[in-house]
């Protein structure tokens, strides 16, 4: 086995290189970069930010029974998603940098919740695809015995 | 009904209700309740283009349904092809496994047929708005998983090669489906949308990830920050003698053994 910074190196690259390959086809197609990829670029990174901070801000609710459910937590917590709401709504309100073919700012935050329920189903099952297919590889072969067997 | 109210009522709660079944699920008490609550949430999400025809949002209900087929077989293939296996428990027969390899490959052909033929999820007589932003997303994080899991395989286990070489031929098989839809037009998608939409399914993952893992850190510098202004704890008091005698009776209870052993 290599050391595990080589091993995250070489993950990173395998993560971004086959993105990278479909891009610079596209730009071999006579494609280039569409201008409302930056917009769904910014509302997609915004819209995870504040139901990822939803969801850990349950789950410290839930859990923490052990420890008297501190409230401190819960309170930074939602000043950081106030924060990203904020932030949201203050930039969706700047005529055309955010928005995009939505007619009132409440529009485009509903549509940027909904799209990214699709996008992150879509992420889901192609993550369940392919570890449930490397699984699939891996036992599909006999296991090799941990030691051999005496005469 | 108002369309803003019933919009309300029979989209975004039933869409609240399955995350809330969701994360009452993963309470061990509440597993059945949260479940049931999950199902009839996503029930009524898959049935909003009917009962709130007005809002726009119920299109991912029309695109939920479309894909239901799809993704059933996938599940159930991948089922089949990973305890068709050699696994130490609950293994099926070896049919199983081409079975299951033949599922896989049936619900893949559908989401092709999805974008080359009539089966184009359609939303309101034209194309189903979420199902340009599904299938490309779809497509581009399979090639980008396939690849991480290849390279997993080959520097994180030893002796993977073979196994790596059968995952590389989904990331080959999804390669090659998305140069095809870059090229080739669908039956209401050209090939030139396809790559405006792969740009867009590109923003939209990056984005997604970067966003993610920035409520994480977020989330981790909060705990940190409130870990770190923690008394630390006292010294506590040596046992008593209750405590002594009720720590003798366990270990009692847990030691020696019967004249049988």
């Amino acid at each position: 086995m290599n050391d595990g910074r080589a091993n995250w190196r070489w993950l990173f690259v395998a993560a971004l290189l086959p993105v990278l390959f479909m891009v610079a086809f596209d730009v071999i197609l006579g494609h280039s970069f569409p201008e409302e990829a930056f917009k769904r670029f910014a509302n997609a990174l915004l819209t995870s930010y504040i139901l990822a901070g939803v969801l850990l801000t349950g789950n410290l609710f839930f859990y923490a029974g052990s420890r008297q459910r501190p409230l401190a937590p819960i309170v930074g917590m939602s000043i950081a998603i106030l924060a990203g709401i904020g932030i949201t709504i203050l930039l969706l309100s700047q005529n055309d940098l955010l928005m995009e073919a939505n007619g009132s700012v409440r529009a485009q935050i509903l549509y940027n919740i909904v799209h990214m329920l699709v996008s992150a189903g879509a992420m889901t099952l192609a993550a369940m695809l392919v570890i449930g297919s490397m699984f699939a590889a891996i036992v599909s072969r006999k296991p090799t015995p941990l030691f051999d067997e005496e005469e | 009904m108002d369309s803003m109210l019933g919009a309300a009522l029979l989209f975004w709660l039933p869409l609240l209700m399955i995350a809330l079944g969701m994360w009452m699920s993963s309470s061990p008490t509440k597993t059945a309740i949260g479940r049931s609550i999950s199902i009839l949430g996503l029930a009524m999400v898959m049935i909003s283009p009917w009962t709130t025809p007005s809002s726009d949002s119920t299109a991912v209900g029309q695109l939920l349904l479309n894909l239901l087929i799809p993704v059933i077989i996938m599940c159930w293939g991948l089922y089949g092809m990973v305890f068709g296996g050699h696994v130490p428990v609950q293994r099926l027969s070896s049919s199983s496994r081409w079975l299951g390899l033949g599922g896989c490959i049936v619900a893949i052909a559908c989401l092709g047929l999805m974008h080359w033929s009539i089966m184009t999820p359609m939303w309101r007589e034209e194309i189903n708005p979420y199902w340009i932003v599904f299938w490309p997303t779809f497509l581009l994080f399979t090639i980008s998983m396939s690849s991480v899991a290849c390279v997993a395989l080959l520097t994180l286990g030893s002796d993977r090669l073979d196994s790596a070489l059968r995952l590389a031929s989904l990331g080959l098989l999804t390669v090659i489906i998305t140069i095809a839809a870059m090229t080739i037009d669908g039956a209401i998608t050209s090939a030139e949308a396809f790559r405006e939409h792969l740009w867009m399914a590109s923003a939209d993952i990056l984005g997604i990830i970067i966003g993610a893992g920035s409520a994480i850190v977020v989330f981790t510098i909060v705990i940190w920050t409130y870990e770190n202004t923690q008394p630390p704890p006292g010294i506590t008091t040596p046992p008593s003698a209750e405590e002594y005698e009720h720590v003798a009776a366990v270990i009692a209870d847990n030691l020696g053994g019967g004249e049988d052993e």
